[in-house]
């Protein structure tokens, strides 16, 4: 058996999420649907889409034939560590299916020797799949077809899943509900509460002075939560990152910074960015009513009272950057000032001020070439290519001016 | 449908291609053609409207030893001479006829396009010629250039060619269209149906999918499509000429009935979209669709019975409101139209006069209108400009009964395409698309019934009235089952909603009034078992239709005819043959003219 994990034409809706990194390495609940898949132990392939570059560091790609029969499941499924028994049990079956959630192919099993082409897009897949006409099984899996569904799934599953990690990690309970890996170094005056669930600290964490740990919540590998800071209500702190002021039901995905007082909360948080002091998300109208996300022009009733923002990878927000609920934030973006509206990717945001303009792929790749410096990682040509690339990708998100910003 | 012919032999003459293909008029009359081949040339003649009664005057008499003709009912492409069969390639070495839908036409077509060819027409059809000519340019020889070219092929054909290439050879094939070949002595023939052969000889080969044959003039040479020779059994045909063209049914009606199978399926044929868990629909710009708010369906007669099954689709499941107005009435009743209405029009013939008034209404109040209709080329096809055709063939028998299946097949697709626009989720289009799939054999079982169907109009046929009860997607089954039974048997008939037996028509209910009631949905069915239950306690005479495995009317029906089950949405295709079926039966009983019934005409071409 080989597994594939496959993007299809419909993540262009999950934007800013999986521009710099393919779906199934998204983070909910402190896991992504690759760590549920490689708890099958099967080997996996991949088919995602063409802007991606690997540098050793991405899974196979897949071309046929495979003498195998052959699991494809959609990079979007969300990961819930429930669905490691549903695939084990298919995969012991053995019946050919497809699946579908909304309008996308979820999953197929399709027996060895079928016949089909070499190599396959993104955009081929799903309906490839569709066309075999196999049996059509009921909806099995979700997939996080929207940004906002990432905070929904993240809550629903983040309990179940932070239970997977425990039993998978090498957690010492120091107190009851508290979990902490190797090598943590905890203050002396942090206070913990495990009343609603476990604070699960992961290996080389440091944890100083005065913060306020209210499970269930994860911090990632290597990560530091700084003096004074309050992580609560099932926050998922990924691997490598410093985080302080308030955070609330929120995502960090691994290598971002929020080191200063602000509010985060029922957000996800790209890779790479860094939230300046006093930056603040609101998740709750003033009307208490449920938020709608603007998506390509389109509102979306989320059915969510409380929903912040989504920011994508490598965005940077400057001091007291306040932004109101509901925002998407594209990638690789400079925000200042109130965010009303949602901000394309690479894009200037000053609007409070009157300006918004584009920011083209250069200073990106600058910006990122000195952060990189400070965590002693040297970028590479795939990383600036990387860039160039995700910024004629998003062009379409932008129609304004090449103007430099002035204050 | 279209019929195909083929004769060759040391006998041959132009007029026993016009002989053989005038047997065929029934199966397409919109245009007709013939080729003879000879080393040097093809000679082709090609015509619009009827077959000649004899070829014409500049056909050459001698020389030729082979022909194949062609008599069409459009499917891709107009009634026109461009349009008629033979096709050709463009050095005119190879024509071919074909009787069939190809499917992959139009890639096929612009591969070729790429290499330099050019067509004449705008038929499927003539990509056959085109593929055999360009893989015979590759190097092929003619056989096995045929052989490739059909296996290019997607979807169906009879398909019979002639060649200057190999001008004593007749090439046939056959996949989902019939083919049938007959051996005399010194000659053979290749026909769509053995009607066309019986007057050469009666010892014929029945083609199957996936066969091939080489024909000359002393023998025949069959062979599957990977060139793997096969012997064929030679039957006798035994039907007398008579009765030939109705293929051993005693009337059209009886024939069209039985056609339904191929029919539902020729109606879906080329449109499921499984990648999208969709439908295609080439004939309509799909912004028509998007931009509808609400859908008026106009048509007359069995036609408005269809449009009411079509309302309650387009409502139910793309909750898109609908409204089904006579043509007629909505000619002159000033009818409100408001912005972003989709306005369909529904007719066999595409002639029907107040519907083809109603639609040039509908435009003249700035309405965009699509059809769905069955005759390519006919005045509402024209006069709206997009819409569906059936691909029925043609309807001979005055009382529409596989239009009328084709047509709710048609309207589920257009459903099912506004649903999934509307919302619908991808595994509710798969599923339904499941479902249409699955019509065809159903059809076939259903069928089966016949005679079941035969003995229990036995029992009825000397009854004078009858009622019809159904609800949702059965009450126009009702309507349409009362109207077959009016039409063809003159029995006095009326299809109501069941609900509405209480509120007045219950009064007629005694023993001598039979109630067939139509209740194999999955819906309501503890309401139709009430209602049946009202009817039975009035000594009214009870003819069930339930869906198979559905035994809680089995003590309370006098009779009880079980169809295959379905969606819903998709029950009154199924549940209207054995209503076809009675009321043919009855009518036969009674010596009534079925294909002929008094005072009616096959399109009422009057207002």
């Amino acid at each position: 058996m080989t597994i594939v994990l496959f993007e299809d034409n419909q993540c262009v809706n999950m934007r800013p999420a999986g521009l710099f990194t393919p779906l199934y390495n998204l983070y909910v609940g402190s896991l992504r649907l690759y760590d549920i898949v490689e708890a099958l132990g099967y080997p996996v392939r991949t088919v995602v889409r063409d802007h991606f570059i690997f540098d050793g560091d991405g899974l196979p790609e897949f071309t046929s034939p495979i003498d195998e029969p052959l699991l494809f499941l959609n990079a979007s499924i969300e990961p819930d560590v429930r669905y490691i028994d549903t695939f084990r049990h298919l995969v012991e079956a053995g019946d050919p299916f497809v699946t579908t959630s909304g309008n996308r192919v979820a999953a197929a099993l399709i027996p060895t020797g079928t016949s089909m082409p070499k190599v396959m897009t993104a955009g081929e897949v799903g309906a490839f799949l569709l066309e075999l006409d196999l049996p059509l099984e009921h909806e099995l899996f979700k997939t996080i077809d929207w940004p906002h569904e990432i905070v929904k799934s993240h809550l629903r599953h983040f309990e179940a899943n932070l239970d997977y990690t425990l039993s998978r990690g090498s957690f010492t309970e120091k107190e009851p509900g508290l979990f902490l890996g190797e090598g943590v170094n905890m203050g002396k005056f942090v206070s913990i509460n495990t009343g609603n669930g476990p604070v699960v600290i992961d290996d080389n964490v440091t944890i100083l002075d005065f913060t306020y740990l209210d499970g269930p919540i994860y911090i990632g590998k290597n990560s530091r939560v700084i003096e004074h800071a309050a992580i609560k209500d099932m926050s998922s702190i990924g691997a490598g990152c410093k985080v302080g002021g308030e955070v609330e039901a929120s995502i960090i995905e691994p290598r971002s910074n929020k080191q200063h007082h602000g509010f985060l909360g029922h957000s996800w948080v790209g890779r790479w960015v860094n939230l300046g002091a006093g930056t603040s998300t609101s998740d709750l109208k003033n009307t208490y009513g449920k938020v709608s996300m603007e998506y390509r022009g389109h509102r979306m009733a989320t059915g969510m009272q409380f929903l912040g923002s989504i920011i994508g990878d490598y965005t940077k927000t400057a001091i007291n950057t306040s932004l109101f609920t509901g925002k998407l934030v594209g990638a690789c973006s400079m925000i200042y000032g109130m965010v009303t509206t949602n901000v394309p990717s690479f894009t200037n945001y000053a609007r409070s001020f009157g300006q918004m303009t584009e920011v083209g792929p250069d200073p990106i790749i600058t910006t990122q070439e000195r952060v990189y410096a400070r965590r002693d990682i040297v970028q590479t040509d795939r990383d600036r290519e990387m860039i160039r690339r995700v910024y004629e990708l998003t062009r379409n998100e932008r129609v304004i001016r090449m103007d430099k910003i002035s204050f | 449908m279209c019929g195909i012919f083929g004769y060759i032999g040391h006998d041959f003459l132009p007029d026993r291609l016009v002989d053989g293909i005038r047997r065929l008029e029934y199966r397409g009359y919109d245009s007709w053609g013939m080729a003879l081949a000879s080393a040097g040339r093809l000679h082709v003649h090609r015509a619009t409207g009827r077959i000649a009664r004899t070829a014409p005057e500049s056909t050459p008499q001698n020389g030729f030893s082979a022909g194949i003709a062609h008599t069409r009912w459009a499917t891709h492409g107009e009634p026109s001479l461009t349009n008629a069969h033979p096709h050709c390639d463009e050095s005119e070495r190879i024509a071919i006829v074909h009787n069939g839908i190809i499917e992959n036409y139009k890639p096929l077509r612009e591969k070729l396009r790429a290499l330099g060819h050019t067509f004449r027409s705008e038929t499927d059809s003539e990509v056959i010629a085109h593929l055999v000519a360009q893989f015979v340019d590759d190097g092929m020889d003619l056989h096995t250039a045929f052989l490739e070219a059909l296996k290019s092929i997607e979807g169906t054909y009879g398909v019979a060619l002639v060649s200057t290439l190999s001008p004593d050879e007749i090439m046939i094939g056959r996949k989902g269209s019939p083919l049938v070949v007959g051996q005399g002595d010194g000659f053979t023939v290749a026909a769509s149906d053995p009607s066309a052969i019986v007057p050469f000889t009666r010892s014929v080969m029945y083609m199957d999918d996936g066969e091939c044959a080489s024909l000359t003039a002393d023998g025949i040479e069959t062979y599957r499509l990977d060139d793997t020779p096969i012997v064929k059994e030679v039957e006798d045909l035994t039907f007398d000429l008579a009765s030939v063209e109705l293929g051993g049914y005693r009337h059209f009606m009886e024939k069209e009935i039985h056609e339904q199978p191929q029919t539902i399926q020729d109606a879906m044929r080329g449109r499921i979209n499984l990648r999208t868990g969709s439908v295609r629909l080439g004939g309509i710009d799909d912004s028509l669709l998007t931009r509808a708010r609400r859908v008026k369906i106009i048509a007359c007669g069995t036609s408005w019975h269809a449009a009411l099954i079509g309302k309650y689709m387009f409502e139910s499941m793309a909750n898109l409101p609908t409204e089904v107005c006579y043509a007629a009435e909505f000619r002159y009743a000033s009818p409100a139209i408001e912005p972003d209405t989709l306005v369909i029009a529904i007719s066999q013939s595409g002639e029907t006069a107040d519907t083809l008034a109603a639609v040039r209404e509908a435009k003249r109040l700035g309405v965009e209108v699509m059809g769905v209709v069955n005759v390519v080329g006919s005045s509402i096809s024209r006069e709206c400009g997009q819409g569906v055709f059936l691909h029925a063939g043609p309807e001979i028998g005055v009382a529409s009964t596989k239009a009328f299946t084709s047509q709710v097949v048609v309207l589920s697709l257009l459903a099912l395409k506004l649903s999934r626009i509307r919302g619908m989720s991808l595994r509710d289009g798969l599923v339904f698309l499941d479902a249409l799939r699955s019509l065809s054999d159903q059809a076939e079982r259903t069928l089966l019934l016949d005679h079941d169907i035969a003995q229990i109009a036995e029992v009825y046929s000397d009854y004078a009235h009858f009622l019809y009860v159904g609800r949702l997607y059965e009450y126009p089954l009702a309507l349409e089952g009362a109207l077959k039974l009016k039409e063809i048997s003159y029995s006095h008939a009326e299809g109501i909603p069941a609900a509405e037996l209480k509120h007045g028509p219950i009064a007629l209910v005694d023993t001598s009034m039979p109630v067939v009631v139509c209740a194999a949905q999955t819906q309501l069915l503890d309401k139709m078992i009430s209602n049946v239950n009202e009817i039975r306690a009035r000594g009214g005479r009870i003819i069930a239709i339930v869906r198979e495995g559905e035994t809680s009317l089995d003590s309370l029906a006098e009779h009880v005819i079980r169809i295959p089950g379905t969606v819903d949405p998709l029950v009154p295709v199924l549940g209207v043959m054995p209503l076809q079926l009675l009321a043919y039966h009855v009518a036969v009983n009674r010596g009534c003219d079925v294909d002929r019934p008094r005072n009616l005409a096959k399109s009422v071409t009057v207002e």
